[in-house]
């Protein structure tokens, strides 16, 4: 080992739950370089970030700095051996000054008060030093993102961080402000001999200031390139090229040329720049795409939950304008949520009270609810898709397996005839993962129209007709039939279309 | 389909004690104890003066429980009371409509109040508590601006039918309240809009996401609770034959309050019963009584109530944050686990 101040990491594994997540990594931080960590959706590199910054113990391998062995029991441990990490959730409190955010938790004091002047003009002069034109007393909560970016670099930093980690730094920036974000953090690199590692889905804007390249893929580093090597095509093909060896592609089951049932044309609206696309009636629509690429809010734009700018969506022939989720139900279109606990599921009603949530008048009589008939209806649909744990008790407590089929269930008892699901087998076990895909296929067999988003490749082949991709909010690849369909193609549609 | 179905576990008969029952113990603990604290307490008519005095609180409690279970909170309700008794006289003697008229007149008042919080929380987006905190204010007002704080005496004898007539020896407000109990428990057991009033509690946004129009059960439960404060106000002057200008000012909003939570209403939404809230609000008329015969100081009595509302909810807070379960349940598991 050498005393070159780098931050090593060798032979990193880590596992969840028995699944390898990491499989023996090697990654270094140069101080005064920026590093990019490339790689696919579950390549890897959230946990390699999180084990690099504390936030997570590695199962074998070393971290050391300098050729001294470290370990990390926490970020604040992190923080301690210089290693500050600025994920996309900021920690800033928006309702505290700039200086105040500084500050936070080491304040300064002048004879037993807070000395406001004192760290206001220490952190103006911080700021000026920078070459930022934020004032050190404005409000967290009026900056710009790109601003408060900056403030929380800046914060890490004066803290003494001699490697700073940013996660998916320009995610919600326009290009202008990603391009002066990054040419600012070459700059601090440079001047101040910090080594930054940066992780990202935007090859076309990050690589420009990287120093180097590494590109993970199942787990393991595949591709390491340094300066003058790095090239878009080379890091692309990696990203892609473990794909190649994948199974044979499905033959869809769905019988060609069914009438076409939801068409999109050219719509738009916040974080959406023009998609068009059209399903039909009877088949599993798969949208890809990576995070961000605005997949999401299109589920939400054609359930009338997102505001919609321009653009048209024909349901069944018919111009259809979203308002309100009771419209969409009324429609006939029903939406599964990516985060079922969040907005999917009513936590302390019962699974069988969740599946009839939506359709209580069916059970009606004389404007009383026959609970009787409802709960006999919801134990027999869930019964249909294999929901096992105590139906009767709060949903909070089934396994999210059995959770994601009530929702189902639900989708089953509302009998829509447009069904869009968001990562449907998302925190769901391998075992009802397969059950889930059952439950979908039945569901376009009867006739009805699904679209399904998943970040996972495999999911897409396994369960949908055709698919389509989504990039950068829009969707311009015309969906081609699963058949047709390799992994390597959809990972060079989501990262390599347009620039 | 190869999934498989599996035959759904009926075969589960674990003896389920309602969650009313830990309340209802405690208030048949404070009964026997009152009976034999004090030989004028467990007494027909002394029971029938309990529950006609705390019919007030148990409307109150009975509308405020609606608010609790959509995760708000009615701040407004004492001073609806107060609104209410006041405008009753006022039609009633000042303008000289008929008293049924006027009663139904000031029950719509109380609803539109209160649909007006519910409005104003549904659009703006500003927390419960401080809509109604401000409607408490303005709905206090109201009636010391029209009388300059005096009173007014009714007249017209038949007003007295709502607070002094009784029905086979019970008061009518008790009557009342009992029926009004009954429909509720009905109205939030098995109408549509009842399942959507918990599911708002439960989890808005999934709700809204299922359909559930949100804004109409927001208007719709504080309606409810502004017009069970125009009944407790009704009651209320129909007793005393006056327009009271600080009727229901004391502490009615407190213990409508304390019943729904120690009669495990959660104060987070979603959780609770029209019938543990009654049992709750039976449980403070009934200490507030209790404390009245053994002629205890009345200045003690907010002070005993306030031990028990925050006992009540400190219980809600770690049995929702599970940090305690309740002790029976954990004898109950021991004794099904050792069963079977």
């Amino acid at each position: 080992m050498t005393l070159d101040g780098v931050y090593r990491a060798s032979r990193i594994t880590k596992s969840f739950a028995g699944v390898g997540v990491l499989h023996g990594v090697d990654f270094t931080v140069r101080p005064g370089t920026i590093h990019g960590l490339f790689g696919h959706n579950g390549a890897g590199k959230s946990t390699l970030l999180k084990i690099l910054a504390g936030a997570q113990p590695q199962d074998d391998g070393t971290l050391s700095i300098d050729g001294r062995a470290i370990s990390l029991a926490s970020p604040r441990d992190a923080l301690e051996q210089g290693i500050a990490c600025v994920y996309q959730e900021l920690r800033l409190i928006s309702n505290l000054t700039v200086a105040e955010n500084l500050f936070l938790g080491r304040e300064l004091r002048k004879g037993g008060l807070k000395d406001g002047n004192g760290m206001t003009a220490y952190t103006q002069s911080l700021l000026d030093a920078y070459g930022l034109r934020t004032a050190a007393s404005a409000r967290v909560g009026t900056l710009s993102h790109p601003e408060k970016q900056m403030v929380e670099v800046i914060a890490n930093l004066d803290r003494k961080a001699r490697f700073l980690f940013l996660d998916e730094p320009t995610t919600a920036l326009d290009g202008g402000q990603a391009a002066s974000l990054l040419a600012a953090i070459r700059r601090i690199a440079l001047e101040r001999q910090i080594g930054v590692v940066l992780v990202s889905h935007k090859l076309d804007e990050v690589l420009g200031v990287c120093d180097e390249a590494t590109v993970l893929s199942g787990g393991r580093v595949i591709l390491h390139v340094e300066r003058e090597k790095l090239n878009k095509e080379m890091i692309v093909d990696a990203i892609v090229g473990d794909a190649h060896h994948a199974g044979p592609a499905r033959v869809s089951g769905a019988a060609a040329g069914g009438d076409t049932f939801l068409e999109v044309r050219g719509l738009t609206g916040a974080r959406l720049s023009g998609v068009t696309l059209a399903a039909r009636a009877g088949e599993v629509l798969g949208v890809y795409g990576l995070v961000g690429s605005g997949r999401t809010r299109f589920l939400r734009s054609v359930f009338g939950t997102e505001p919609v700018t321009g653009g048209e969506i024909l349901i069944d022939g018919k111009r259809y304008e979203p308002r309100s989720a009771k419209d969409a139900l009324a429609a006939g279109i029903a939406l599964l949520t990516e985060e079922r606990k969040r907005d999917g599921f009513i936590p302390l009603m019962s699974a069988c009270e969740n599946v009839v949530l939506s359709t209580l008048r069916r059970y009606r009589a004389m404007g009383l609810i026959d609970h009787a008939a409802a709960g006999r209806s919801a134990r027999h649909t869930l019964a249909r898709i294999g929901t096992r744990g105590r139906l009767d008790a709060p949903i909070k407590s089934l396994s999210g397996g059995n959770q994601q089929k009530v929702l189902f269930g639900r989708i089953i008892e509302q009998d829509a005839r447009l069904i869009l699901l968001d990562e449907p087998t998302k925190g769901v076990d391998i075992g009802a993962k397969q059950d889930i895909y059952e439950i979908i296929r039945l569901l376009a067999d009867e006739g009805r129209c699904v679209v399904v988003v998943s970040s996972e490749e495999e999911e897409l082949l396994e369960v949908a007709d055709r698919i389509t991709v989504f990039h950068h909010g829009r969707c311009e690849y015309a969906p081609v039939p699963v058949s047709d369909v390799t992994l390597a193609a959809l990972r060079q549609a989501a990262w390599a279309t347009s620039a | 389909m190869a999934v498989m179905a599996e035959p759904t576990q009926t075969s589960d008969k674990r003896i389920r004690l309602p969650a009313e029952a830990g309340i209802a113990f405690v208030l048949l603990v404070v009964l026997i104890s009152g009976a034999l604290a004090s030989p004028n307490f467990f007494t027909m008519s002394n029971i029938l003066i309990l529950l006609l005095n705390g019919a007030v609180i148990g409307f109150l409690c009975l509308g405020q429980s609606f608010v609790l279970f959509t995760g708000g909170i009615d701040l407004s309700c004492g001073s609806i009371v107060a609104m209410t008794c006041v405008l009753a006289a006022v039609l009633i003697q000042t303008v000289g409509l008929p008293w049924p008229l006027a009663c139904i007149i000031v029950l719509g008042i109380g609803a539109l109040a209160g649909a007006l919080n519910g409005f104003i929380i549904d659009r703006t987006g500003v927390p419960p508590f401080i809509v109604t905190f401000a409607m408490m204010g303005v709905a206090a007002s109201i009636p010391q601006i029209i009388t300059g704080a005096e009173s007014i005496r009714v007249l017209q004898l038949g007003y007295r039918m709502i607070g002094q007539s009784r029905i086979l020896g019970i008061p009518f407000p008790v009557i009342a309240l009992a029926i009004a109990t009954a429909v509720a428990a009905l109205f939030l057991r098995r109408t549509i809009t009842g399942t959507h009033i918990f599911a708002v509690g439960g989890n808005a946004d999934a709700a809204r996401l299922a359909g559930v129009n949100i804004s109409r059960i927001t208007v719709l439960v504080y309606a409810i609770s502004g017009f069970c404060g125009a009944c407790g106000g009704l009651i209320y002057g129909s007793r005393l034959m006056t327009g009271y200008p600080t009727a229901g000012r004391g502490d009615e909003l407190f213990f409508s309050i304390a019943g729904a939570v120690v009669g495990g209403v959660s104060l987070f939404g979603g959780i609770g019963s029209i019938y543990g809230a009654m049992i709750g609000a039976t449980l403070i008329a009934t200490i507030s009584n209790l404390m009245n015969v053994l002629n205890v100081n009345a200045y003690w009595q907010p002070l005993v109530i306030g031990v028990i509302i925050l006992v009540g909810v400190t219980f809600d807070t770690m049995r929702s944050s599970r940090r305690l379960s309740l002790p029976w349940k954990k004898l109950l598991k021991r004794k099904v686990s050792t069963g079977s």
